[in-house]
Parts: structure tokens; sequence; C-alpha cells
């Protein structure tokens, strides 16, 4: 049976309008696109203006969406597009800071455990953006967002066995990054 | 198939530290909500974060659509949406009460006195609708202070915004993304800490909390739901959700 609920908000439905629906999707799903956009190598100081990008995105393809699906996967393939055509323009520009800008977002003196968890988050996307950009996108979506391998392969559209040779390989690579920055022994 | 062995405890840490990243300001939600919409040239409902508003921004196009295509949802939405998890008799008994504050007429002296209106938050039909009437300053500073996070924004707007996030809230849930469900839950507190579906908010965390696993959080706030809304019409849904986490753990016989 189809609830009232899934109908009222399928994108194909004639009484949906993304007008009504986008504001509680941005809000709701913003700081997600945020996040994500950051560990796919965007810059802190350009996050705003991908992020922007991405929701125009979202807007203009919401009739693309199928609710019946978890949203994650569908919000992470646009901002992976998104992301990888930023990194291609600032690669153009030669403009990419070496590291991100974990350390320049916050100068305050930040009590012990905060900056453990800094580091660690360096660690992460500094080993994050070594990855292939299909690799790094089965890995963010299965490790971190904890998405079901099935269902990143659906969204992705590659066969399931893919989807987990993939995260195998980006495993194998993250490791070896975190690795060579010596946090992990 | 295809089974993978566990991630390495450190690499696990480690990505858990990334989990809890930064999430973005207000000001940034707002910044690219209103570029958003700025670029798609459409009078989007409200500002992103919990400020701005389109639907008072003296920029947007009169005779908005959105107003037309809220209704329109809201109608379609109504009580069947509301009634979804919480019950039939719930949702209709919301949508009752709202129509009929819609229809009792406006007392406006009562919202013309500044320490009243301060001291008292009013019901925001009442005020909507006294703002339309009466154009004296104590009005709209009543009118803000119902809910200062949207000061741009009509009551009617206000309850539709309310009841299209707690319908996305509500899907995720029977979706079982429950992650997703606490995030809609957490931005409409933030942007409707006093909104008129806060009751019905607060039930579906409980639920969401439940199914997530989150067990003692979930029992927690049902305790507390239970002593802020005795009597309230959620109580059953809340109590199917936590029943039997809170026998597990001793809470109730």
């Amino acid at each position: 049976m189809i609830l009232v609920t899934e109908l009222v908000l399928h994108p194909q439905s004639s009484v949906v309008d993304p007008q009504v629906q986008f504001r509680p999707l941005f809000d709701a799903h913003f700081p997600y696109v945020w996040r994500t956009l950051r560990r796919l190598g965007v810059q802190e100081r350009d996050l705003a203006d991908v992020s922007h990008e991405v929701f125009i995105t979202v807007f203009r393809r919401w009739d693309d969406y199928d609710p019946l699906r978890s949203i994650k996967p569908w919000l992470f393939g646009i901002a992976q597009r998104v992301a990888s055509d930023y990194r291609r323009l600032a690669r153009h520009r030669r403009e990419v800071p070496a590291n991100n800008e974990i350390e320049q977002a916050d100068v305050q003196p930040l009590p012990d455990e905060r900056l453990a968890i800094r580091e660690r988050q360096k660690v992460v996307r500094d080993a994050l953006a070594t990855l292939d950009d299909d690799r790094r996108a089965v890995f963010v979506l299965h490790e971190i967002d904890e998405v079901a391998i099935s269902e990143i392969a659906e969204a992705l559209g590659i066969p399931l066995n893919t989807a987990y040779s993939r995260l195998r390989l980006a495993r194998a690579d993250f490791r070896a990054a975190v690795v060579r920055q010596g946090g992990k022994r | 198939m295809n089974p993978l062995e566990p991630l390495e405890d450190d690499l696990r840490e480690l990505l858990d530290a990334e989990r809890i990243a930064d999430a973005p300001t207000e000001t940034d939600a707002r910044r690219v909500f209103a570029a958003v919409g700025e670029t798609i040239g459409l009078p989007l409902l409200g500002g992103g974060g919990s400020q701005g508003s389109a639907a008072g921004d003296p920029r947007a196009p009169a005779g908005p659509p959105v107003e037309v295509l809220a209704a329109r949802l809201a109608k379609m939405i109504g009580i069947a949406v509301i009634s979804a998890l919480g019950g039939g008799i719930i949702g209709a008994r919301i949508q009752a009460e709202h129509d009929r504050r819609e229809h009792t007429p406006v007392n406006t002296a009562s919202v013309t006195s500044p320490s009243q209106s301060s001291a008292t938050p009013l019901p925001m039909v009442e005020v909507a609708t006294a703002s339309k009437q009466v154009t004296a300053p104590q009005v709209t500073t009543a009118s803000a202070s119902v809910n200062p996070s949207v000061p741009n924004t009509s009551a009617d707007d206000a309850l539709k915004m309310e009841r299209s996030m707690l319908q996305m809230a509500r899907v995720a849930i029977l979706k079982g993304e429950t992650q997703s469900a606490l995030a809609t839950l957490r931005a409409h507190e933030t942007k409707f800490p006093h909104g008129r579906l806060s009751e019905e908010r607060d039930a579906l965390r409980i639920q969401a909390l439940a199914r997530s696993g989150n067990q003692a959080e979930a029992i927690a706030r049902a305790e507390r739901f239970r002593k802020a809304h005795p009597g309230s019409l959620m109580t059953p849904a809340i109590e199917a959700a936590t029943g039997k986490l809170e026998r597990d753990a001793g809470a109730i016989p």
C-alpha cells in the first residue's frame, strides 16, 4: 500500500512543487552537502559557492529523484559531479592549495580534545584527497555516510561487485595514505 | 555475498572524527539559500537557516505562486499526513483546531498591548490575522515575538513549513533513514522552537530515536514528553515506539 506521505512527496505527483519542498530539503541536507563537498576536496573558502551550485542542480533535477530511495546517494552524486568540475577548474587556475584549510579555519586555541579531532579530520581529508574519484565516492558513502553497498551501487549505476571492488581498493588506498602521513602504525 | 571485513579500529576512529566535522554556520546557510533563490529566480519559501524569508522579501514578485502552491500542498497533506504515523484522530483534531483558530474573531485589543504580547506568546494565527487588520507597530512586534526565527513569514506559511518539514521526517522514518529524520527534526526545532506542531515533532523524534537504536535518549525523551504533554494524543504512538525498550530497561513494569 502506498502511504499518503509517500504519494505527496513523490516528485512526479502533480501536487508536489519544489518551491514548497525545497526549503525543508535544504534545511535538512545543507550540512550534509557541505561536509560532503569538503570530503571531496573543496576548499573551505569555496564551500559556499560550490554548495550553491549543488543546490541549483538539486532544484533543477528534482524530478529525477525517486523519494522511495535514500536521498543521500542522490545528493552525493550531484555533489561529486559539481566538486569534480570545481577541482578541474581549480587545477587549471593553479590555485589548489597543498592541504585543506582546517588549521587556517580556526586560529583560536583549541582544547586538547578538539585539537585531536581536528588533527584526525585533517588526516582523513588528506588521505581522501589521494583517492581516485570513483573509489572515493564508494568509500565516503559507505564508510562515513554509512550507506549500504547495494544502495550505493544502485545510486551510482554500477554493478554490485564493482562497488565492492572499489570499496576494497579504496580502503587499501586510504590505509596506505594514512600510513604515509604517520596517522597509523 | 561479498562480505567485507570490518575496518580496522584505528581507521574507524579516524573516520568517526570526520563524521562529526564542523557543520556550516547559520550565516552560511542563509547566504547559500539566498543565492540559490536568486539564481533560480523563484520566491522560495523562507530563507536558509533560521533567518531570511523570501515570503516577506519586498523583492519577491507580487501575487506569489508559492502561497497558492503551498496552500494546495497543505490541503493535500492536511489530516492524512499528520495522521500517517500519529493516528488519524490526532491529525483530525490538529486540523480542526487550526481551522477553528482561523475562523475565530480576533480580539485586537489583546495584541495591541506590548507588555502582554511580550509576556504571553500568542497563537500565531491570531497574531497574523491581527496584523492584517491593525497596522500599529505593536502588532508587528507581537508577530515577531511569536516566532523570532522567522520574522517575515506569515503564520500560515510557517504552519505549512512546519507540516512540510515534519512530512519529510515522517517519510524518512518510514524508510528507515533515521539520521535524516533526526536532522530534519533538529532543523524544525531550530526554526520553530515553539511551533504549533512542536508536540508532534517531539513525538516523531522519540520514534526516530527508538528506531535508530538510541534507546537511552528515546526513553528519556519519552518520559519528558509524558510530563510535558499529559494526556497527549501522541502518547499511544510513543508507547508503541518505546514501550518494549522501557520494559527492557525496567523503566516501566
